[in-house]
């Protein structure tokens, strides 16, 4: 029991540790904003959840491509690292434009346009999952080094190809799970205290979109041009 | 005459001299310091992240500090290394790299006899202390060998 018992809590605290280190600050950020910003709390954590997921599927790939030998470590682990990070950059400031409205689809009707960007602007489940998804792809050095040095020989080691990088991923959604339902719930508050909730939604979208905008310059300047180094 | 075993003492001083600095030297190169040798790499890329830095920045302290005779005597060596280098590149596949990753080997004469990834560095970054103490055990148990 306690030796089934520590792969689990292992792989929960190492996707903690990769969440709380400085690697991924810009990409939580953007993850808690999205997430948190929903109508209500049980939004938020329906949000969340599926952002979780988004992060466990992404994991549970790289697992399997790695067991079934398609591609070495290094290869995959370099790979993911050096261009998901150059991709993420331009996605971010697509993304963010169509956040703040600025960008619009060029097809289908209008209802469906505006249906569509609002849906997007309020941080739908299927937004969620998809940025769980591009995100836990975009390895950075301390990830790269949990997830490959210590979560796959753990696989391995347990005949575990599911259910640890599944708690691998949970571990790294956690703590911006919990950030998000502090933000939903302390903007809640404030909106109905002042009486000003539809504001308060307006305004939690356009910080949003502003930060997927910035962030996606910041990560074009970083892993794009290497021009900025911090 | 005298002139003659002059010169003779001379020559058989400087021979004697040249013998003994001959000497000395070959037994320099002789120490173990310069057949058997611990190397401690610290591969990394362009791009430093602030704990890649952190790792790097310890990691040379705890060496530094735990070892300083050794490093003055060559027996231990500190090679920070770009492998997006391209002549640094071969080193991904014989250490099986997949992040910025400290490596210690054991070097004698030309031939590599073994070498351990230092993997736990990335998991005692919140604590000076334990990584120091981490780095400086792994690299005694290989200059002790």
């Amino acid at each position: 029991m306690e030796n089934s018992l520590i792969p689990v809590f292992s792989a929960i605290w190492f996707g903690i540790l990769t969440s709380i280190s400085p690697c991924p600050l810009a990409t939580n950020i953007l993850a808690i904003t999205y997430i948190g910003k929903q109508k209500n709390s049980y939004g938020t954590l329906i949000a969340g959840l599926f952002y979780t997921i988004g992060r466990a599927f992404a994991y549970v790939v790289i697992g399997f491509i790695i067991v079934f030998s398609l591609l070495s470590v290094p290869e995959i682990s370099f790979f993911l690292q050096e261009n998901m990070n150059k991709i993420l950059g331009p996605l971010l400031i697509i993304a963010g434009l169509f956040i703040l409205e600025i960008l619009s689809f060029g097809f289908g009707g209008f209802s469906f346009r505006e249906n569509f960007q609002k849906r997007l602007g309020a941080g739908s489940i299927v937004g969620a999952y998809i940025l769980g998804f591009i995100f836990a792809l975009s390895f950075c050095p301390i990830s790269a080094a949990l997830f490959f040095g210590s979560i796959i020989p753990l696989s391995l080691k347990y005949e575990s190809r599911l259910v640890l990088p599944i708690l691998y991923g949970v571990g790294t959604a956690l703590p911006v799970l919990l950030f998000s339902l502090l933000i939903s719930c302390s903007s809640r508050f404030a909106g109905n205290i002042f009486n000003k909730l539809t504001a308060v939604e307006l305004w939690l979208r356009r910080i949003t979109g502003l930060l997927f905008f910035i962030i996606g310059i910041y990560f074009c300047m970083k892993y794009l041009f290497r021009i900025i180094n911090f | 005459m005298k002139n003659a075993k002059k010169h003779v003492f001379a020559v058989f001083a400087v021979l004697i001299f040249l013998t003994g600095t001959t000497g000395a030297s070959e037994k320099q190169t002789e120490i173990p310091s310069e057949k058997e040798k611990i190397i401690v790499y610290y591969f990394h890329g362009s791009y430093r992240c602030p704990s890649c830095a952190k790792i790097e920045k310890w990691s040379y302290e705890a060496i530094k500090d735990s070892f300083p005779k050794a490093l003055k005597e060559n027996r231990l060596l500190w090679k920070p290394v770009n492998v997006e280098k391209p002549e640094n590149s071969h080193f991904i596949k014989k250490y099986n790299l997949f992040t910025k990753s400290l490596i210690i080997t054991e070097v004698k004469g030309e031939k590599q006899t073994k070498w351990k990834n230092l993997e736990k560095v990335w998991l005692l970054l919140r604590d000076q202390r334990e990584f120091f103490a981490y780095v400086t055990q792994e690299v005694r148990n290989y200059l002790d060998n």
